[in-house]
């Protein structure tokens, strides 16, 4: 058995998988326990389970600052980082610097990047929410005209989908609706008294537009089978960016790296930033890559028979964008030349919320990790909006109001204190989760002249929102105000963000280096698999055609999983 | 030594009564250092525009004292701690200066200024020198804009937030003030409220 970690290896490995997130984690596991000798390679810093955890647990007053970011922080390494929702003094650790990672964007426009640069990627900082894509998803770029067609269907991933549900666990009802098609899952988390009453109504006033609890990546209640992984149920914390102990929410540390790791087939090289593929093309197969030590900035080159690209959405098609060749002068595999193009991210930019009178005598009890979901009720063009196409789904929750709204509260003294620590009013909050088109000029180019401190050229910018998005956003907040009319809400409040907002703030990035059946605009087929380049496959949210209105994640492992199956195959039959 | 502004015509009870808030503010002296020390080192290596970077801005021990009296106003001890308790002026000072704008810095020193002029004017004594009730009907006539206008009625709004913010993110203020769940063994969806029942002291996001 060979090192573990072990970033100066000089093996010649059958496969080599490039990142450590939820993708690059499927793909080690995967093709270590089918017997191949796998190397993961990883950008940043090595993260152990549990011992990495340095913040786990602590309460606030353990931060100097109360986990808010001090100025110098926030202004000087994550001016980008810190707009994100998850991002405080007891999670920085887990997102990457901007001060180490600059990129520009085309003038007028703005995309927020955010990143996290270290074993096991985003998977530790991610939202966990977890749904199948349906055959409407699939086919909306068809039905409707905007963007390429998925090469694939439902049929092609629902095996996949239950593969990894089974192995992750899911928490979530079976609800039985065609447009979000169910889950292999665990028990779903609880409503609370209001979430009930608001589903009731909705479900009178809006019977296209169930209410279901929210399903995520998080052991309800964990089996025999996921104890035996060394996890157990969750404790409803909701500290989950912080990393986890239990085990209760699906990473790369807590589910996929272990089994790689019990393998003995897999080495991890950490602090190695991948500059580019080495591509032979006499035989035009990709032979390895070439990685920039993180720290020390050294060279160094790593070979392989197949090479998994799972790096990220943007950091995949940064890697393939720099891997230039006589054939390929414009990014590897990119003969269509639509790498870089149809950038797209999640559009959460519409929210309102109201005050639910009653239910004075009822509280809850736990951090749910999770909330109430309303999946997308404008699935295919028969339910279209006539002014704009597609559609948004909605999350949200009931809680009750705590000591934040003592600020804007008259009162000094005891009795105002005292008010401060019993629960507050009932709120019932909704926000979009909305599509975004693909768009061929929203794009992500390499950057003329302007270098990283690894010598590798920056990414550039350049996407919007386009009037779809406004004014699906507009719609969003009018329809949210009238559902909660319906519930008999008061003082509500809606908001559209999206003149302010800019993509990248869902860290829901895709596209860029599209599936597709005609190799003339796509970079992969069906299976992952660039058109260009037999042993050279992308499985993250870079191979996406569109956003659909689902988180993408569940989605990117059914396809890491399917593309490793395919991939073993055609190794078998010598076609790799 | 701290200096405190004070009018001879003090009575001596009150001057017992202010050394005695001074005494328990023994954290004064570990809130200059703090203040001055600390916090004007880690701005040495940083410098923008718009944070704080010397540590002249800091505030003076006068003011400080004067905090901690509107803390305790704000949020007294009862059968739990007080927000003066809990070093809230302190850790507001540390707050102010390392996570807000110079502004809201100056925002709240002119507060706690116009808090004692006001005093001064009204009631011939320093805010720290009346006693609670008074205290107690300055801030109120405060957030009711009686003797202060709207502006430094929404600078108070803004420090009172910091002072719920610091109190309650205290081990102390989330965890006997409030219920505290560290490890909450899952979720229940529905549990009864009753006169007893304390809001949640663990919260999602701070």
């Amino acid at each position: 058995m060979s090192e573990l970690f072990n970033k100066n290896t000089r093996e010649e490995f059958d496969v080599l998988v490039v990142g450590s997130g939820i993708t690059g984690g499927w793909a080690a596991k995967e093709f270590t326990e089918r017997g191949f000798k796998t190397l993961m390679v990883e950008r940043g810093r090595k993260v152990e389970h549990r011992k990495d955890y340095p913040t786990e647990g602590k309460g606030p007053w353990l931060f100097s600052e109360r986990t808010k970011v001090s100025n110098v922080l926030r202004e000087e390494e994550y001016p980008v980082q810190s707009t994100c929702y998850a991002f405080n003094d007891a999670t920085k650790h887990f997102f990457g610097s901007d001060k180490d990672y600059p990129y520009s964007n085309e003038e007028g426009t703005k995309f927020n990047w955010i990143r996290g640069n270290q074993l096991g990627g985003k998977s530790l900082t991610w939202h966990r929410q977890s749904y199948r894509m349906s055959d409407f998803d699939l086919n909306a770029n068809k039905a409707d005209g905007h963007g390429n067609d998925w090469p694939i269907r439902y049929a092609d991933l629902a095996p996949w989908y239950s593969y990894v549900e089974k192995h992750v666990g899911i928490s979530g009802n079976k609800d039985g609706l065609v447009q979000l098609p169910d889950s292999d899952s665990l028990p779903p988390f609880e409503m609370n008294s209001v979430e009930k009453h608001v589903a009731d109504k909705f479900a009178h006033h809006y019977p296209d537009r169930p209410m279901i609890m929210g399903r995520c990546a998080h052991l309800s209640q964990a089996t025999p089978e996921h104890m035996s992984h060394g996890r157990i149920s969750c404790q409803a914390r909701n500290e989950c960016q912080k990393g986890c102990s239990f085990g209760a929410y699906f990473s790369t540390q807590s589910s996929t790296l272990p089994f790689a790791m019990a393998t003995g087939k897999l080495t991890i090289a950490t602090d190695s930033v991948v500059h580019s593929l080495i591509y032979d093309e006499v035989t035009n197969r990709v032979k390895g890559v070439r990685v920039i030590d993180s720290e020390d900035l050294t060279e160094r080159e790593y070979f392989a028979s197949v090479v998994f690209l799972c790096a990220s959405t943007i950091g995949t098609t940064q890697i393939m964008l720099n891997s230039v060749s006589k054939r390929f002068p414009n990014g590897i595999a990119n003969s269509s030349g639509v790498l870089g193009h149809y950038l797209m991210d999640h559009n959460y930019n519409a929210s309102a919320g109201g005050l639910v009178e009653g239910f004075d005598d009822e509280y809850y009890s736990g951090r749910r990790p999770t909330g109430i979901y309303i999946p997308n009720f404008q699935y295919e063009p028969s339910r279209y909006k006539k002014h704009y196409v597609r559609g948004y789904a909605m999350g949200g929750s009931a809680s009750r109001g705590n000591w934040k709204s003592g600020q804007y509260r008259k009162g000094i003294g005891a009795d105002f204190k005292d008010s401060l620590t019993k629960p507050g009013d009932w709120y019932f909050g909704m926000y979009a989760q909305g599509e975004m088109l693909p768009r061929f000029e929203n794009q992500v180019a390499l950057h003329p002249t302007k270098k990283d401190k690894w010598g590798i050229p920056q990414l550039h910018f350049n996407i919007t929102w386009s009037d779809n998005e406004r004014l699906m956003m507009e719609d969003c907040a009018q329809e949210c105000e009238a559902m909660l009319k319906t519930v008999g809400a008061q003082n509500i409040q809606s908001n559209v963000s999206i003149y302010d907002g800019v993509p990248g703030q869902a860290i829901h990035e895709l596209g860029t280096a599209r599936m597709g059946r005609d190799k003339k605009n796509s970079v992969l087929n069906g299976f992952n698999q660039t058109h260009d380049i037999p042993n050279l496959f992308v499985t993250d949210g870079a191979s996406y055609c569109s956003t659909a209105t689902v988180n993408p994640s569940l989605t990117f492992m059914a396809l890491t999983v399917r593309a490793v199956d395919y991939c073993v195959k055609e190794m078998v039959q010598r076609r790799i | 030594m701290v200096k405190l502004t004070t009018k001879q015509s003090v009575s001596s009870e009150l001057r017992r009564t202010i050394l005695k808030r001074i005494g328990a503010a023994v954290g004064v002296s570990a809130a200059s250092i703090v203040t001055n020390t600390s916090i004007g080192a880690a701005a040495a290596f940083y410098e923008k525009g718009a944070t704080i970077n010397n540590s002249s801005t800091a505030f003076s021990r006068d003011a400080l004292l004067t905090l901690r009296s509107i803390c305790e106003t704000v949020i007294p001890r009862t059968d739990t701690p007080s927000a003066a308790d809990v070093n809230c002026h302190e850790f507001i000072a540390h707050q102010l200066s390392t996570c807000h704008s110079l502004s809201e810095v100056r925002n709240v020193q002119q507060l706690i200024t116009q808090i004692d002029q006001v005093s001064r004017a009204t009631a011939g004594q320093p805010y720290i020198a009346l006693n609670s009730e008074q205290q107690t009907e300055m801030l109120e006539a405060l957030e009711d804009h009686k003797g202060f206008d709207q502006t430094t009625a929404h600078h108070f709004s803004f420090l009172k937030g910091l002072i719920i913010f610091g109190y309650f993110t205290s081990e102390a203020g989330a965890t006997k003030a409030l219920n505290y769940q560290m490890v909450p063994g899952g979720y229940k969806g529905s549990i009864p409220v009753t006169p007893e029942t304390k809001a949640w002291g663990s919260l999602d996001y701070y």
